[in-house]
């Protein structure tokens, strides 16, 4: 999952960087509101994390320049104004969940969990093709309860993969989502996890198939 | 006059109607007194004058001259008078008694009065005080006259007189018992919408600033009324403010707070990964920067709090000049690494002698926020200069950068607003907080940029009640 953090704020850009890189996420992290609607524009991201009080372009009007152009990707608003008003406000702008401002690190993943799972339609934590079953909470990757373990990279691609069950995944789809500002992920390296999670999940009953002109599949071996 | 002034409104009002009820009762009643007793005085008169003219009938005249053929019986059946018994002389014109009960003395008159019209007179002798008519009876031809004198006692008429009284004056002192419960409630009827409205005040719970209700309210009352709203009006757009700026601050403290307490965690992650690894510098280094902004946040809100507070009864009397002077040199140490020039002008030897009283802290707080401004924001030159004018002393900060655009300079002033170059330490409290340390002091601020200056400007005005030379 791409994820691009727009917060003014230096010590709690980093944190939330930080946190969410954590989470095998890639991180974009912008300080203000146009580099906002730039960084929007130049790349495609699965959620943005907006603080509300930003230079140069409020909040409100980078989330609703977003609508208008209809850029649908999921809102989190993290603002320091806990009034009603101002929460409705985000919410009706297009926001899809409103945290306040400090918060626990836990609750700030657990949403953007949530969001993301309302938004691409896992409603469970659990993953599952065939034996293997990956677990967004513990960030385990388990088959018939051993643990294989995984670097957040390589977790990374396996969620994304696990998440379309046997269906292919677009290799472009692989390389945005697994690229930011500072690392970006080019062909090859898709190919070298590729191979790396091939061997990991050399037992465990599924293996990954490569679809010519496509991309790569998931397939539970009979 | 103070008693007065103390009194309830519906004391004041009951006191005052009733003084002018007394008087109007105590006018009224003795002039009906006095016409009803002058009325009844004319009427007894009258009574008397016909007691004498039935007397006067009875006279007859022949050539010896006036003789009265009537028998003291009848002459009393005549003028018979059951209060009082009437007493009756008859004279000739030589003074003679023709007949009488009595020795009632004859007027004195006077030639030229008109001597057929009866005269009255009051007497008094060892029987009592006496209400006396003279008639004077003429012979149409003999030219001789006889005096009729008919006296009646004054007891009767003061008789009448107290029963006219006790008519008049019982009833009075009656309605004053009707009319004090009367008044009351009427007054009381009549202050209900102030009583109503002082109710309506002091039922008002700490945060209703919701206008008073017009309805049913009278002419005199609506307009403290209106007033009483206006000033809920302004007293919620200045709460409306304050509660802004509250959550402003709010703001401005929860985000340093949420990106230390993440950054904390992150460390705590880390080190709990991998104990032997050394802390992420870049972490540290955000930590350790965010703390100072949080830091300097505090130290803002208490700047500005203080300056809105200040007690500017407690003045002290100080050197401009020595202040000014003492504000640069602590920035020219704190941004020589800068690459900045900070200098002070001219103007200062105008100012050298001159002696401010006011808050020398307000006054280093407002120009050191200014400073610190124009270090952060300004160009590579600052210069604060001072110069002495007919009735004000003008202090200017100015400096050579890229200045603010004209929309924003209203903006500058506003809590918390920080221009689209804004840098990581400032928290927008400074200028606001340069404002209010002024107009405490009765100064003013004011800031130009380009394309009127070259750069930015910040211009402080101060009465000249506060500047008082030295030694003078």
């Amino acid at each position: 999952m791409r994820i691009l953090v727009v917060e003014d704020d230096p010590a709690l850009r980093l944190g939330l960087k930080r946190t969410l890189l954590a989470e095998g996420w890639q991180v974009d992290a912008v300080e203000d509101g146009e580099l906002a609607l730039s960084a929007t524009a130049t790349a495609s991201y699965d959620l943005a994390v907006l603080d509300l009080n930003l230079p140069r372009r409020d909040g409100i009007h980078v989330l609703m320049s977003w609508r208008e152009s209809h850029q649908n990707h999921p809102v989190l608003i993290l603002s320091a104004r806990d009034e009603l008003q101002d929460r409705v406000r985000g919410l009706n702008g297009g926001a899809d969940d409103y945290l306040i401002k400090p918060f626990e690190p836990s609750e700030l993943v657990a949403r953007i969990r949530a969001i993301a799972r309302r938004r691409f339609g896992n409603s469970i934590n659990l993953l599952q093709v065939g034996n293997l079953v990956l677990d967004a909470q513990t960030r385990e990757l388990r088959c018939h309860d051993q643990e294989i373990s995984l670097t957040p990279r390589e977790r990374a691609l396996m969620e994304l993969l696990m998440a379309s069950g046997e269906k292919p995944v677009p290799k472009s789809r692989i390389i945005s989502t697994m690229s930011s500002w500072e690392s970006d992920f080019s062909a090859n390296a898709v190919e070298i996890y590729i191979l790396k999670l091939r061997r990991k999940l050399e037992h465990s009953g599924v293996s990954i198939l490569t679809v010519r002109g496509v991309g790569y599949a998931l397939k539970v071996l009979e | 006059m103070k008693f007065f002034k103390i009194l309830s409104l519906q004391k004041k009002l009951l006191l005052t109607f009733l003084t002018l009820w007394f008087f109007t009762v105590v006018i009224a009643t003795w002039a009906a007194y006095w016409f009803s007793g002058s009325a009844a005085q004319v009427s007894f008169d009258r009574v008397l004058k016909d007691d004498a003219l039935a007397l006067a009938a009875q006279v007859k005249w022949d050539a010896s001259g006036p003789r009265f053929d009537v028998d003291s019986t009848t002459a009393n059946l005549l003028i018979f008078d059951s209060l009082s018994p009437s007493k009756f002389t008859l004279f000739d014109k030589y003074n003679q008694k023709i007949a009488g009960n009595a020795d009632l003395p004859t007027p004195r008159v006077d030639e030229r009065e008109h001597l057929h019209e009866a005269k009255f007179f009051d007497l008094s002798d060892q029987q009592g005080d006496l209400r006396v008519v003279a008639l004077r009876i003429d012979h149409a031809n003999t030219k001789d006259w006889v005096w009729v004198l008919v006296g009646e006692s004054h007891s009767k008429r003061r008789r009448i007189s107290h029963e006219l009284a006790a008519a008049i004056f019982l009833p009075a002192v009656g309605l004053a018992f009707v009319i004090v419960p009367l008044l009351l409630v009427g007054i009381r009827f009549g202050l209900s919408p102030a009583k109503q409205l002082s109710e309506a005040v002091a039922e008002k719970g700490i945060d209703d600033l919701s206008p008073l209700s017009l309805d049913n309210v009278p002419e005199e009352l609506r307009v403290v009324i209106l007033h009483i709203n206006d000033l809920l009006k302004r007293l919620e757009a200045s709460v409306a403010h304050e509660r802004l700026f509250v959550a402003d601050a709010a703001h401005q403290l929860r985000t340093p707070v949420a990106g230390i307490k993440l950054l904390i965690e992150d460390l705590v992650r880390t080190h709990k990964a991998n104990p032997h690894q050394p802390p992420d510098s870049e972490v540290l280094q955000e930590l350790n920067a965010a703390s100072t902004r949080a830091t300097h946040l505090v130290r803002q809100l208490l700047s500005l709090a203080r300056s809105e507070r200040a007690d500017m009864q407690q003045l002290e009397q100080f050197s401009l000049h020595d202040l000014l002077s003492e504000v640069v040199s602590q920035w020219q140490r704190s941004i020589a690494a800068a690459h900045k020039n900070l200098s002070l002008g001219p103007g200062m030897n105008q100012i050298d002698q001159v002696t401010i009283a006011g808050s020398a802290l307000l006054l280093e707080e407002a120009i050191g926020n200014i400073v610190d401004n124009a270090v952060q924001y300004g160009g590579s030159q600052i210069q604060v200069d001072a110069s002495l004018s007919e009735g004000e002393l003008t202090l200017r900060i100015e400096d050579d950068g890229q200045g603010v655009s004209p929309q924003h300079i209203p903006l500058m002033l506003t809590p918390f607003w920080r221009g689209e170059h804004s840098n990581t330490i400032g928290v927008g409290l400074g200028l606001p907080i340069a404002e209010k340390a002024l107009k405490q002091m009765g100064g003013r601020l004011q800031i130009r940029s380009r394309p009127e200056f070259a750069g930015t400007s910040v211009c402080v005005t101060l009465p000249v009640q506060h500047v008082k030379r030295q030694g003078v």
